[in-house]
């Protein structure tokens, strides 16, 4: 037994979910993948309630599949697979309901700061301005940090597909904010 | 390939040698490439800090962990309080001002029911019986059980310690025995002066009536005078062999918490329980005491880790619930004034780390069970976050009340 949690890998940290020491390992899990979920939830979904209610939801199926599986490679990618997933859904159902643009959800509250920055909430608006595809690579490279392999694994598209939606996402929030850019 | 693209897998990373060559070559050239760099470095920039804020709140954190029956984790503190931020007006006026009341008024509870306790128990000496009603010699004038009676007793209106010898011998001592025996007697002397129809004397004598008998030890030798004919006797007395009641050896503190931090953007976390500690401590000597005491209140945190391969700065308020051992030593009272100045240190943990206290300040102790303290107190939180040390120090007043049990 390592001294620390966070000596384990995420594989390691899942098949210990099914362990006695399953509440450290999910509580080393969660402060690994919690802020790549949340920061997909909010920036994809357009809604916070609808954000948190994903976010949760997400870790509630991540910690039920250990029940069911034993082995997982890429843990990372599995949770934020599940993520995807439900947000799709969500989105559906949001639209459905024609859900007006959520500005609190560019202030969740962390720091006064970013309340305060212009630049920040321009992106963000134009962020909403995008199709969700590219919205989705955009969120993953960006936010997430993932990797152009790791993002056409999970969206289950060609490496070229991915660079070039990430590509065609950032001009295109250049764009939107060109006005503003212009006067820096 | 485009200029753009080359501009993108240069802030990703992922521009090689000659790439880096080629751009930067046509940057020094060109100033709209120049300009569309610096566009994509601020842009850039600003989704960095935006993703440094995207950290999910305390009460997200605690619902996930809740649903799964986990406590949560410190990682779920970082991050502002989504709790505390709509916490209103009550739970700040709880935090602030309602806790160290409610701290107090349940103090002046417990000291009351204590004193309601020791109320049903106090000495003889206060309550006073029949045989002090009636006007006694100073025990220094009588002699012993088998002694002389001064002149004047005689006259006297004299009535019986029976009840009182009684309720002495309750304590399983041999002076108890030793009084037991001696109550036999008196009671024997009485039946035989009642029998010889010596009757006029029994108004004089005391209904049974009881006698509280505080913890006090009690002489052997209870100072009794007989009538000059032989047939009433009268206590005289009772010296305690103590010359003063025990110490008492535990004390129950609670007291408030007000240090104070540099002030931090992100909100304090808060509960109605914090900035107050409950403690109990053991008198080792006079001015000495040792103690447990537990505590809460959230300390200022500051320190900075990776995130995602970069290096971010966090700053949260957590709320930290501490224990631990702390020692005080009460100096010299001020005159008769019932003030002392006292020194306590504190050497505890908390969820976060190691943590260490030391106060100062003014013990003022009234008579009674009560004592209330006031001074000013420094605190320091050890903690780590990614093999790192940081400590986190607050300085402020504690006041607060101490109930001798």
């Amino acid at each position: 037994m390592k001294h620390e949690f966070t000596e384990y890998t995420d594989t390691e940290l899942f098949a210990l979910l099914r362990t006695e020491y399953r509440e450290k390992a999910f509580g080393e899990l969660y402060s690994r993948l919690s802020p790549n979920v949340f920061a997909y939830c909010m920036r994809v979904l357009g809604s916070r309630d609808a954000a948190y209610d994903i976010f949760q939801e997400v870790f509630m199926r991540l910690y039920q599949l250990s029940d069911r599986m034993d082995h997982l490679e890429n843990v990372r990618g599995y949770t934020l697979a599940i993520c995807r997933n439900l947000c799709l859904n969500e989105k559906k159902r949001l639209a459905s309901q024609n859900v007006e643009f959520d500005d609190a959800l560019y202030n969740p509250g962390v720091s006064r700061e970013s309340e305060r920055n212009e630049m920040l909430r321009l992106i963000t608006m134009a962020m909403e301005l995008l199709p969700h595809d590219m919205r989705e690579v955009f969120v993953l490279r960006e936010y997430d940090g993932l990797s152009y392999n790791e993002i056409s694994a999970l969206l289950n598209i060609k490496l070229d597909t991915a660079k070039v939606r990430v590509f065609r996402a950032r001009q295109r929030i250049k764009e939107i904010l060109q006005p503003y850019l212009n006067e820096l | 390939m485009p200029h753009s693209q080359l501009i993108h897998d240069l802030l990703d990373g992922e521009l090689d040698s000659v790439g880096e060559a080629t751009l930067f070559g046509r940057m020094a050239n060109d100033s709209e490439l120049r300009s569309e760099f610096m566009q994509q470095l601020a842009i850039r920039t600003a989704i960095q800090q935006d993703r440094a804020t995207l950290v999910p709140p305390i009460s997200l954190t605690s619902a996930v962990f809740a649903g799964l029956g986990f406590s949560a984790p410190f990682a779920g503190a970082v991050g502002a309080s989504a709790v505390s931020q709509s916490s209103g007006i009550v739970s700040t006026w709880l935090a602030k001002i309602g806790v160290p009341i409610m701290a107090a008024l349940a103090a002046a509870g417990i000291t009351y029911t204590i004193m309601q306790q020791q109320g049903s128990a106090q000495p003889s000496a206060v309550q006073p019986t029949a045989y002090e009603e009636a006007e006694t010699p100073s025990p220094m004038a009588t002699s012993s059980k088998s002694g002389s009676v001064p002149a004047d007793a005689k006259s006297r209106e004299y009535k019986t310690v029976e009840r009182i010898v009684e309720r002495i011998v309750e304590r399983p001592s041999s002076v108890n025995v030793q009084l037991a025996e001696e109550n036999d007697q008196l009671r024997s002397e009485l039946a035989a002066l009642r029998s010889k129809g010596q009757s006029d004397r029994e108004d004089a004598v005391v209904e049974d009536r009881p006698v509280s008998v505080a913890p006090v030890e009690f002489t052997s030798n209870i100072q009794i005078a007989r009538s000059p004919d032989n047939r009433v006797i009268r206590a005289m007395g009772i010296q305690p062999i103590s010359p003063s009641f025990s110490v008492p050896n535990f004390s129950l503190s609670m007291r408030g918490l007000n240090g104070q931090a540099a002030p931090l953007s992100v909100p304090a976390q808060s509960a109605w329980y914090q900035n107050v500690g409950v403690g109990l401590s053991y008198r080792l000597s006079p001015s000495t005491s040792v103690g447990l005491e537990v505590g809460a209140e959230s300390f200022p945190m500051v320190f900075q880790g990776t995130r995602n391969q970069q290096v971010v700065q966090f700053e949260l308020q957590p709320l930290a619930t501490w224990a631990g051992v702390s020692y005080r030593h009460v100096f010299s009272e001020i005159g008769s004034s019932g003030f002392a100045p006292f020194a306590q240190a504190l050497v505890g943990g908390s969820e976060f780390g190691p943590l260490g206290r030391a106060s100062a300040g003014i013990i003022y102790s009234p008579a009674g069970p009560l004592q209330f303290m006031v001074g000013f107190e420094g605190a320091a939180l050890a903690f780590s976050h990614q093999n790192t040390w940081y400590t986190s120090t607050k300085i402020g007043l504690t006041y607060g009340v101490l109930v001798r049990l």
